[in-house]
């Protein structure tokens, strides 16, 4: 008898202890950014994959990164066991950025994907066709002028600023989409790959206050066929956003630029440096949760 | 033992000894072929094992007994018993040297598969579906949305934990988290190691136990393991697991008692009778000496280990995980030169936590066929238990005494190790 009474209060104190155990794990899981849109610069190696959650929980994904390997990073800043996302945006169709898209379709339920219609030969792309071709996802494609609402109430906006023209004889880092993502007094700057010369078509095209911006992505991953001074200028970040591998074989960023950036005294942060680089906003303020 | 036995266990020594010197070399010529493009169809024969960065198919040859391996990008998606064609530059497999300094036997670990020829970035198209064994395609695609439904919920790392231990997929592992299993001498738990496999054998047989008459349930338990191996690709370790256990319910069928080392002994040598070539399988090798070790090492020392609660199985454990320790170490330190200084503390500890992780993780995965949402719910507790794992994993992987290299570890020593433990198990014991 005494036996059986022992063993039920050793029962309890296990019990309570995996209790408190499994309550200070939720803790952790618990993200304190309520009311807050969070901008999740991935470490996903040598591409691009930004993860975009408004307060109102509405998720968008730009760019897939390299590889599914790499994309599998995104289940760790999206909430537990969420596996939607409102909007994918591929910028173009290289593969350090479309390279983690098959994973999305494997695991992922996609409302919307937005890209241009540029196709590309390569089987990554031929595939990635196929693949929306079957699924029952709403591809839209990407034009100047669009606007995607994320939230209505708090005016969260992601604004399409390029392509901004007929695109069909474009190389394909010119054909990328380049989207700004504002909420109140601050936003922040999507470009992909684009080049110098898309950054002079984007300037022609719009204001100065359209193009000023917070923070901005480097484009092709800081390489100095981007990033011209006239366009750092006129964007003027408070802090610029290197997404680019350790090593990667096109010594990406670019001597250059980061001079550039030095001048200019403006920040920047590295995702092969930083890990992934998270910012939150409320719209009046931008911080870097670490 | 009875002369009956001895006769049964002689006559399969002999019939795998002929089978090994006998086994006739099944390798096709294609030598012309080599190093150039070629053209085939094939059939998938085992499901597709999908790694972080490309997937591999096994594709066997209309009228040929050997496959070859095709490595092919994960962007498309292939089952078990996919009529494909396959295009690219046919190689010889090459032995590589591991990261330890160690040649990896490439080429016999292939041919062990009956693979003799391999293809990397191959370019695959799928012509038709639904060939091989029903039962099989069955299986593999009960797993493949069994694995879909864990990373519904689940995050890497931990769903690869759980796949692995569950199903023994492995491969979907980043490196950093690879390599400290590897440092923690826990590598074995992710795929799928004999343990995992008799967890779920007890599991099965109490699970039936509780609501069926015993020997019916005895059955249906045999029927659902076999059918088990087979879904998680039945390598050496799932097999020998597997046979061990429904040998253990054919004694409890028939009322005779279960002598886990005559088992042992004796699901080895049908496994060499069927395939000779398996005994040059690291994976069989290690697999049987760690079994041997919980089997025959366990009571000798557990004599030194009356101090720790037998509660909750934590003396048996730990006992347990010593034994195997010592059993393989030898062996190990011959094939890859590690040498883990925390593998069995490391080993201890986790061994505490995997059958409940094994259980939610299960759990998790069949609530996902029938009610996703409910499912999330056990994914927290599954995920808690996966956590903490990969916690303890991570927090001995990257102590920098975790682990070192042996340069050296020569084949005589090996031997004479074992030959000394061989000695004192049985024979010393047999003067006192």
């Amino acid at each position: 008898m005494t036996n059986r009474k022992k063993q039920i209060g050793y029962l309890i104190v296990l019990s309570i202890l995996l209790m408190g155990a499994f309550i200070f794990y939720l803790s952790l899981k618990q993200e304190g950014e309520f009311g807050f849109l969070k901008v999740v610069y991935l470490d996903i190696g040598q591409g691009d994959a930004i993860y975009i959650e408004a307060p109102n929980k509405k998720q968008v994904l730009i760019d897939t990164g390299p590889s599914p390997a790499t994309l599998a990073k995104l289940s760790k800043v999206m909430p537990f066991a969420d596996r939607s996302l409102d909007l994918v945006i591929l910028t173009h169709r290289d593969q350090d950025h479309i390279g983690g898209a098959s994973l999305l379709f494997e695991t992922y339920e996609i409302d919307n994907i937005l890209m241009t219609d540029q196709s590309s030969e390569t089987s990554l792309s031929l595939e990635l066709d196929r693949k929306i071709e079957r699924s029952n996802l709403n591809k839209i494609i990407a034009h100047r002028g669009q606007r995607f609402i994320l939230d209505a109430d708090r005016k969260i906006y992601l604004d399409i600023l390029f392509p901004n023209r007929n695109i069909s004889d474009f190389e394909s880092n010119e054909t990328s989409i380049v989207s700004k993502l504002s909420y109140g007094q601050k936003s922040f700057l999507f470009v992909g790959d684009s080049t110098i010369y898309n950054e002079s078509l984007i300037i022609w095209n719009e204001q100065e206050q359209t193009i000023n911006s917070d923070i901005l992505l480097l484009g092709h991953h800081g390489s100095k066929t981007s990033s011209s001074l006239f366009w750092l200028e006129k964007v003027s970040p408070d802090l610029a956003i290197i997404s680019a591998g350790k090593n990667n074989r096109f010594g990406h960023p670019a001597e250059e630029i980061l001079d550039r950036l030095s001048k200019s005294k403006t920040p920047k942060l590295i995702t092969f440096e930083e890990g992934n680089i998270t910012l939150l906003s409320d719209g009046q303020n931008i911080f870097r949760k670490k | 033992m009875q002369k009956r036995e001895i006769i049964i266990i002689l006559i399969l020594i002999v019939i795998s000894l002929l089978r090994f010197i006998f086994s006739n070399n099944d390798e096709p010529l294609f030598w012309e072929a080599i190093d150039q493009k070629v053209t085939f169809e094939g059939l998938i024969t085992e499901t597709p094992d999908v790694r972080i960065n490309n997937q591999h198919l096994k594709i066997k040859l209309e009228d040929e007994k050997s496959r070859i391996l095709v490595m092919t990008s994960r962007d498309k998606e292939f089952s078990y018993g996919d009529l494909v064609r396959v295009s690219g530059r046919l190689e010889k497999p090459e032995n590589f040297t591991t990261d330890n300094g160690r040649e990896f036997n490439y080429k016999r670990y292939l041919a062990n598969q009956k693979i003799y020829y391999l293809i990397n970035r191959a370019e695959v198209e799928i012509i038709s579906s639904g060939g091989g064994n029903p039962i099989k395609r069955f299986l593999f695609q009960i797993r493949k949305n069994f694995i879909k439904n864990i990373n519904k919920v689940l995050a890497s790392p931990e769903s690869d934990l759980a796949n692995g231990l569950v199903l023994g997929v492995r491969g979907g592992f980043d490196d950093k988290t690879e390599k400290e299993l590897i440092e923690t001498g826990t590598i074995h738990i992710v795929a799928l190691s004999g343990y995992n496999v008799s967890i779920i054998a007890e599991a099965v047989i109490k699970f039936f136990g509780l609501m069926l008459p015993a020997s019916f349930s005895i059955v249906l338990s045999i029927i659902i393991i076999i059918l088990f191996v087979l879904m998680t690709g039945a390598t050496a370790t799932i097999v020998r697991a597997g046979i061990m256990a429904v040998i253990m319910l054919f004694g409890r069928l028939t009322g005779r008692t279960y002598q886990a080392g005559r088992a042992l002994v004796i699901t080895g040598l049908i496994m060499i009778v069927f395939s000779p070539r398996i005994i040059t399988d690291m994976s069989f090798q290690l697999s049987f000496i760690a079994t041997a070790g919980v089997l025959f090492i366990s009571p000798k020392i557990i004599k030194f280990f009356r101090f720790i609660p037998a509660r909750l199985g934590l003396r048996e454990i730990i006992t347990a995980t010593i034994s195997a320790s010592i059993a393989v170490l030898p062996l190990l330190l011959y094939l890859t030169g590690v040498f883990s200084i925390v593998s069995i503390p490391t080993n201890t500890i986790i061994a505490l936590i995997i059958p409940y992780a094994m259980f939610f993780v299960f759990v998790t995965g069949l609530v996902g066929f029938i009610w996703p949402a409910l499912s999330i719910i056990f994914a927290y507790l599954a995920d808690f238990l996966l956590s903490l794992i990969l916690i303890i994993i991570h927090f001995f992987g990257s102590l920098s005494f975790s682990s070192f290299l042996i340069r050296s570890f020569p084949l005589w020593l090996t031997i004479l190790i074992y030959l000394f433990l061989i000695w004192w198990i049985f024979i010393k014991n047999d003067k006192s």
